[in-house]
């Protein structure tokens, strides 16, 4: 399992651009990730990358666009994917809305 | 105001920049009904999943220019000028009208959550902060309005359930990350953030942990929604309490105010009467004291003249005096 180094992450954000605010909300209570997730959340730390990776069929990318999220946040959608304790009713309701548009207006 | 120009009809039979045109018609004609100054409706390459923006101080109104190129019905385009419109109306009240809010709560809601927006860093928080459940319901209900209730429009319907079903998948989002409650979530978590506000419900009611809920287990999401639900009930509790505070002392200031006009109003009154009674007893008191002692001096003055017993004459003059003392008693009295 991967723990998120929060501090280091914090520092990112906010040269990225997010306010405290969205800064707390993004990291408060950041679940402990699954290993394949963490070494993707690692590469953003190390570097700033962002590849791609589908869980269930579900790409990360496809969800921050689709959400509109920041990658933080959409990883996290997808390690709730990953949880084997999700019922299947409950994991195609995920994916449901995972896979939805949210519109900015 | 020529509703016809929104109607399908018109819409189809225009250019895109026709269709902006009726798009900053509706802009200046929603801005118009409340004399705000109509935003600057500007069309922009805002991808496939933005539709508009509205810049914070709300003089601005960006819209994607697909809505004005793409479609062939009006519909998406003016609930997205309608939606926008909204921020621009809550900008406004914010910045230049508040004693147009609706509410205290309202204006606080608003005010808070342009400080507080949430954009990126949770989706189900961003669709149930207050300033955009506010303009998404507006905007739906105008929509309806226009088209259902003005331009009967037939070919609406279709546009309409889809909406809904796009509203419907927002509520399962909302509903499914931060329980039934979301809106009142929403409204606590951008509240408990707001360090700076006179009334700090964090403060007032504990620190707030509502997370999206990911990675963890029914059971605890359960948990976790019934916590919400607390927290809410102590939100609700705690705002009432504070709600109650401000009326109570509104209360108390007018009563006191009242008390202490009505209060030196009854002293004045008393005091009044009161100096007009001392005032009236002293005359009648002075008087009647000036006509007794001036009856009873005439009496006294009288009676010695009848007794011839006073050494002094009718004109006060000792009748004893020598001739110098007749003199003198003449040169001061002026006799």
């Amino acid at each position: 399992m991967y723990n998120l180094d929060k501090e280091n992450a914090r520092k990112i954000l906010l040269a990225e651009g997010l306010s405290p605010f969205e800064i707390g909300i993004l990291l408060d209570d950041y679940p402990e990730l699954d290993d394949e997730l963490g070494n993707h959340v690692q590469m953003w730390l190390t570097n700033g990358t962002i590849s791609d990776i589908l869980v269930d069929g579900i790409s990360l990318l496809e969800v921050m666009e689709k959400l509109g999220t920041h990658f933080l946040a959409a990883i996290k959608y997808l390690n709730k994917l990953k949880s084997p304790e999700l019922t299947p009713e409950k994991k195609l309701k995920l994916k449901k809305i995972l896979t939805t548009p949210i519109y900015r207006e | 105001m020529d509703y016809s120009q929104f109607s399908r009809e018109e819409w189809n039979n225009a250019k895109p920049d026709e269709r902006l045109m009726i798009i900053k018609s509706l802009e200046g004609h929603l801005a118009k009904s409340e004399n705000r100054k109509p935003s600057e409706v500007i069309p922009d390459k805002l991808g496939k999943y933005t539709r508009g923006m509205t810049s914070l101080d709300g003089k601005i109104i960006y819209i994607n220019e697909d809505l004005l190129n793409n479609y062939d019905e009006p519909y998406q385009a003016v609930e997205t000028l309608f939606h926008e419109d909204r921020h621009a109306h809550q900008f406004w009240i914010l910045d230049e009208h508040p004693e147009v809010a609706q509410s205290k709560k309202q204006l606080l809601d608003w005010k808070i959550n342009r400080e507080n927006y949430i954009n990126s860093a949770n989706s189900a928080y961003y669709l149930a902060q207050p300033i955009e459940m506010d303009a998404r319901n507006t905007a739906r209900m105008k929509t309806d309005a226009l088209y259902q209730n003005i331009l009967h429009d037939s070919n609406y319907e279709i546009y309409r359930q889809n909406k809904e079903k796009e509203i419907e998948g927002y509520k399962e989002k909302m509903e499914e990350e931060l329980g039934p409650n979301y809106e009142e979530v929403a409204r606590k978590r951008i509240y408990s953030r707001n360090r700076d506000m006179t009334i700090n419900y964090e403060d007032e009611i504990g620190k707030t942990s509502e997370e999206p809920m990911i990675g963890i287990t029914e059971e605890m999401r359960d948990k976790e929604q019934d916590t919400n639900l607390k927290r809410n009930d102590d939100f609700d509790s705690n705002l009432k309490k504070v709600a109650q505070k401000e009326v109570d002392m509104l209360d108390q200031s007018k009563i006191t105010d009242y008390e202490v006009k009505a209060t030196q109003q009854q002293m004045s009154e008393n005091e009044a009467d009161k100096l007009k009674e001392e005032g009236e007893r002293a005359g009648e008191k002075g008087k009647e004291s000036f006509d007794t002692s001036l009856i009873k001096s005439h009496e006294a003055f009288e009676n010695e003249m009848k007794s011839n017993s006073s050494p002094l004459d009718e004109r006060g003059k000792n009748k004893n005096a020598t001739q110098d003392e007749e003199e003198t008693y003449d040169y001061y009295y002026g006799l």
